[in-house]
């Protein structure tokens, strides 16, 4: 039979630059998520770990991590893995998580998502993500992440009438959430005179995009202890249950989907989470979407069922979106304002789910939250994770 | 001297592809025959990047995505003053990137001119 399964322990380092080794990182996540699930140091209740991370072998010079992370934190005999689906990498690692207590293979498991990336200079840690795209049609080109999403905004801006003040919407109000994160990388509130306005300074980055509809290159870490929902008593914290995950897959190049303006894989992502937690976008109360652009923030709104297609911009300018709103969107700051270490965005989107669905997120809470959606987007948009997670009274 | 860029036409079924897939996206077929990606085409959506990975040195690059009349779509290197959706264009083929002192080739389209 099928276990359930709940997150009883959470720890976040700041996102931003970090002086300290990729080993350091992760611990001090680490360290935080098992004392607040109040297993005790050296403890042999841990019985997995998983270590999300897109680039620390290029970026860092390190592999087998994991193994290393098991042995430096006093874990052994935990089992060790390392997860890699490039930006998607954190949820990826949630979803074995599961899986593995689910089956009854492991009753708690440690989920660490890190990555270093301003240990590169810009141009090598774009390179890196670069290649992401498609070896053979895209990558050699020089096209980017920004460069697709550039593209992508300029057809819905066609399509749909996004506008550029629709974007610096998006960007000013995950700036403000941000404020009440302390975890987070910018603590600066935006002004749309600031943006847009005469002698704004946010150049462009990739036409129609510019800097501050982008998001930063960060070091970071989360970590999450994932634990059997029978097996939570044994632990102080009272367990934030996974309700639902689903996963789905997109053409590699993007020249290949039939609507160049769907998201396919967020949509079938949240639609398999959504009937797995018996749940639909109404029964949402706080989402985590993947704003690496914040033309997806609005796109990836539309995908999930919280508004038509082509009208994610008009909830925005509404206020629908932002806290206070009919559904909260990236009140973590989102990868825009709170930052984007690939590996460790996943696990911070549940992150905030947990907190949020604690009651313990400060002048950030959504009250009254009781589900909660992230949407992990890997590659541009080809291998999404969406997680469902409630509040168990 | 390169002589084009190439589809690839699933021998079974006609299916195009591009790029080239292992098997058949619409039969699971294994046999391709390549057809040369050329003439004229609309230009469905493009950007200017001014944050270039390693190994550009340009100060930018302008990109599009393009439409041929038989549906099929193609991302490559812009090179046209005004661009605008919807514009018809040329397709050429021409140094797109050097990487370990060799020069790789791809898309390059251009101003429509008949």
């Amino acid at each position: 039979m099928q276990r359930e399964v709940g997150i009883i322990g959470v720890g976040h380092t700041r996102f931003g630059k970090w002086d300290r080794s990729f080993t350091d990182l992760c611990c001090t996540a680490a360290v935080e998520a098992l004392e607040d699930a109040g297993i005790r140091r050296g403890s042999s209740k841990v019985d997995q770990l998983l270590l999300s991370t897109m680039g620390v072998q290029v970026l860092n010079h390190q592999s087998g991590v994991a193994s290393a992370l098991v042995d430096t934190l006093n874990l052994r005999p935990a089992m060790a893995e390392t997860v890699e689906n490039g930006p998607a990498s954190g949820a990826s690692a949630v979803k074995f998580a599961y899986t593995e207590i689910a089956s009854g293979l492991c009753d708690v498991v440690l989920v660490i998502g890190a990555e270093m990336m301003r240990t590169v200079d810009s141009k090598r840690c774009t390179d890196l993500v670069s290649t992401l795209l498609h070896p053979e049609v895209e990558y050699p080109y020089g096209l980017t992440l920004p460069a697709m999403a550039g593209m992508f905004t300029r057809l819905c801006m066609e399509r749909y009438g996004v506008t550029e003040e629709d974007l610096a919407l998006v960007a000013i109000k995950n700036h403000r959430h941000a404020l009440s994160n302390p975890v987070a990388q910018f603590h600066s509130e935006l002004t749309i005179k600031k943006l847009l306005g005469e002698g704004a300074i946010n150049p462009l980055v990739a036409d129609p995009l510019h800097l501050y509809d982008v998001c930063p290159i960060s070091d970071g870490a989360v970590a999450l202890v994932i634990c059997a929902m029978d097996a939570a008593d044994r632990f102080t914290r009272k367990p934030v249950k996974i309700k639902g995950i689903g996963q789905a897959t997109d053409t590699h190049a993007i020249t290949e989907r039939e609507v160049p303006t769907d998201l396919l894989a967020v949509r079938l992502a949240a639609q398999r989470a959504y009937a797995m937690s018996g749940l639909t976008p109404g029964d949402i109360n706080i989402a985590e979407l993947h704003d690496a652009f914040v033309i997806l923030e609005i796109a990836e709104s539309e995908e999930a069922g919280f508004f038509p297609k082509g009208e994610g911009h008009l909830a925005v300018r509404r206020g629908e979106t932002m806290l206070g709103g009919r559904i909260p969107i990236n009140t973590s700051g989102g990868l825009k304002a709170k930052g984007h270490p690939l590996g460790a965005t996943g696990v911070s989107q549940i992150h905030e789910l947990v907190v949020q669905l604690r009651g313990e997120a400060g002048a950030r809470q959504v009250k009254g939250a009781r589900a909660g959606l992230a949407i992990n987007f890997g590659g541009f948009g080809n291998n999404v994770v969406a997680t469902v997670l409630t509040r168990e009274e | 001297m390169n002589d084009g860029l190439y589809a690839y036409q699933c021998q079974i079924c006609d299916e195009l592809h591009y790029p080239r897939h292992f098997l058949c996206r619409h039969c699971g077929g294994d046999s391709f025959k390549p057809v040369l990606i050329s003439g004229e085409c609309k230009l469905l959506t493009w950007t200017r990047l001014y944050n270039l990975p390693e190994g550009f040195q340009q100060s930018h690059i302008t990109f599009g995505i393009v439409q041929y009349p038989d549906g099929l779509r193609v991302a490559g290197h812009l090179n046209v003053k005004n661009p605008h959706i919807g514009m018809r264009l040329n397709t050429t083929i021409g140094p797109i990137r050097i990487r370990d002192e060799r020069s790789e080739i791809g898309f390059i389209f251009t101003e429509w001119d008949k």
